[in-house]
């Protein structure tokens, strides 16, 4: 392309890129949809409502009581509990002289960042297991290991709901919808037909649409985040 | 309405009126994260994203920009630090997506391996000049909106924009009868 006019290599080049990524139409209303929800149900605004934590809603929407096994929760629980353990433990103070941080400043100290480490790599895993179950069902089949890499997830899940991180309101909530979505994943593994786990594949993956789940676990974890003055 | 009265009557809590608002953007964020992701569940889930966000942090527009200008660059923001975040997992989908159109029929114009390479360079650049590129050459924007998007100089934007194009017409160089046709 050398020797020739830079702007008809230009246009060349603007040409040939025109398919890169081609947008489909703009799925206005389903989106809107999906926001208009959230809104309701994140700060902004307008003054909103909380939906309270009520872990038996996950059991009145589905029966997931009996397929946890008892084996499976003992050791994800204690491997978590290590986990928290480890990475939440204060730090040994090489020498034994007087501590310095006392009142606010020794609170904030105390925050519990090791937990929330914690909770940042359960989230990432959830994702991935997230992504997993879209792939899946835009393939139209389900992953053999899906069901039970979902309950180990579903337990930390409930662990991190019962720990210091669900002191953070935006995570806490998280943690709830993940946890509906997470028991929902664990029993594909035990429909009673391939069809029947296809259908249910693809309400778990709407869901996922709805409640913009990816971005929102995108959101909580840690990000150089541009700020937005409005300049 | 114009769009500062609508902005009021969101700060005050009008959904309708955020509604205006969407429905007068929603559709250039869009376009827009789609080309930069390429996987419309990421797009959808970032625009999405990017509303609820300008929603909650409607009280820091202090508009000094266009209201479409200060949503396209939390766009932006949303998507590239979605996209790093996801890189990994979109490389397993890529393989999975790429399996479809095998099974196609050849696109009009340019042949499938112009557009295969075109789509390798622009994944190849670095990404502050594809996001660039994207805008201005793909969705039509211009440097000035770019600019304030990216918060940077006009002339960076046309810079950057500037090494982008160099990059790919020396990727594109020994295809240069095929792609120019």
């Amino acid at each position: 392309m050398t020797g020739r006019d830079p702007r008809h290599d230009d246009d060349a080049v603007r040409r040939a890129a025109k398919g890169y990524h081609e947008p489909p139409p703009t799925p206005h209303e389903e989106m809107w949809r999906a926001v208009e929800a959230r809104l309701g149900e994140r700060p902004g605004p307008v003054p909103r409502e909380r939906r309270p934590f009520t872990p038996r809603r996950l059991f009145a929407r589905r029966g997931v009581g009996g397929w946890v096994g008892l084996a499976v929760a003992a050791s994800a629980i204690l491997a978590l509990g290590v986990g928290l353990g480890r990475v939440s433990a204060p730090p040994t103070a090489p020498s034994a002289g007087p501590s310095v941080a006392s009142g606010p400043a020794a609170a904030e100290s105390e925050s519990p960042t090791g937990v929330r480490l914690v909770a940042e790599r359960h989230l990432q895993a959830s994702e991935s297991l997230l992504r997993l179950v879209q792939a899946d069902a835009r393939a139209g089949h389900v992953d053999a290991q899906v069901g039970g890499w979902a309950r180990g997830l579903l337990l930390e899940t409930r662990m991190l709901l019962d720990s210091d991180a669900s002191r953070d309101p935006v995570l806490r909530e998280l943690l709830q919808d993940l946890e509906l979505l997470l028991a929902q994943v664990a029993v594909l593994d035990g429909a009673d037909t391939p069809e029947r786990a296809r259908t249910e594949l693809d309400l778990i993956a709407r869901g996922l649409h709805e409640q913009s789940m990816m971005t929102r676990i995108q959101s909580v974890l840690p990000t150089v985040d541009a700020g937005f003055s409005g300049t | 309405l114009d769009e500062q009265q609508l902005i009021e009557r969101v700060r005050l809590g009008d959904q309708v009126a955020f509604r205006t608002l969407y429905d007068g953007n929603v559709d250039r964020i869009f376009r827009l994260v789609f080309r930069m992701c390429g996987d419309e569940d990421l797009a959808r889930d970032f625009t999405q994203e990017t509303f609820v966000r300008a929603y909650q942090r409607l009280d820091q527009f202090r508009g000094d920009a266009a209201f479409s200008t200060w949503l396209h660059s939390i766009a932006v923001s949303v998507a590239l630090n979605g996209l790093r975040r996801v890189d990994r997992h979109r490389k397993r989908e890529r393989s999975l997506d790429d399996a479809a159109p095998l099974a196609a029929p050849s696109r009009r114009g340019l042949e499938p391996d112009v557009r295969e390479r075109m789509k390798r360079a622009i994944d190849a650049l670095p990404e502050i000049y594809r996001t660039v590129f994207l805008m201005h050459d793909l969705e039509g924007y211009n440097h000035g909106e770019i600019a304030r998007c990216l918060d940077v100089a006009e002339g960076t934007s046309k810079a950057r924009l500037s090494r982008a194009r160099a990059r790919l017409r020396d990727v594109l160089s020994d295809l240069a009868p095929e792609a120019a046709r």
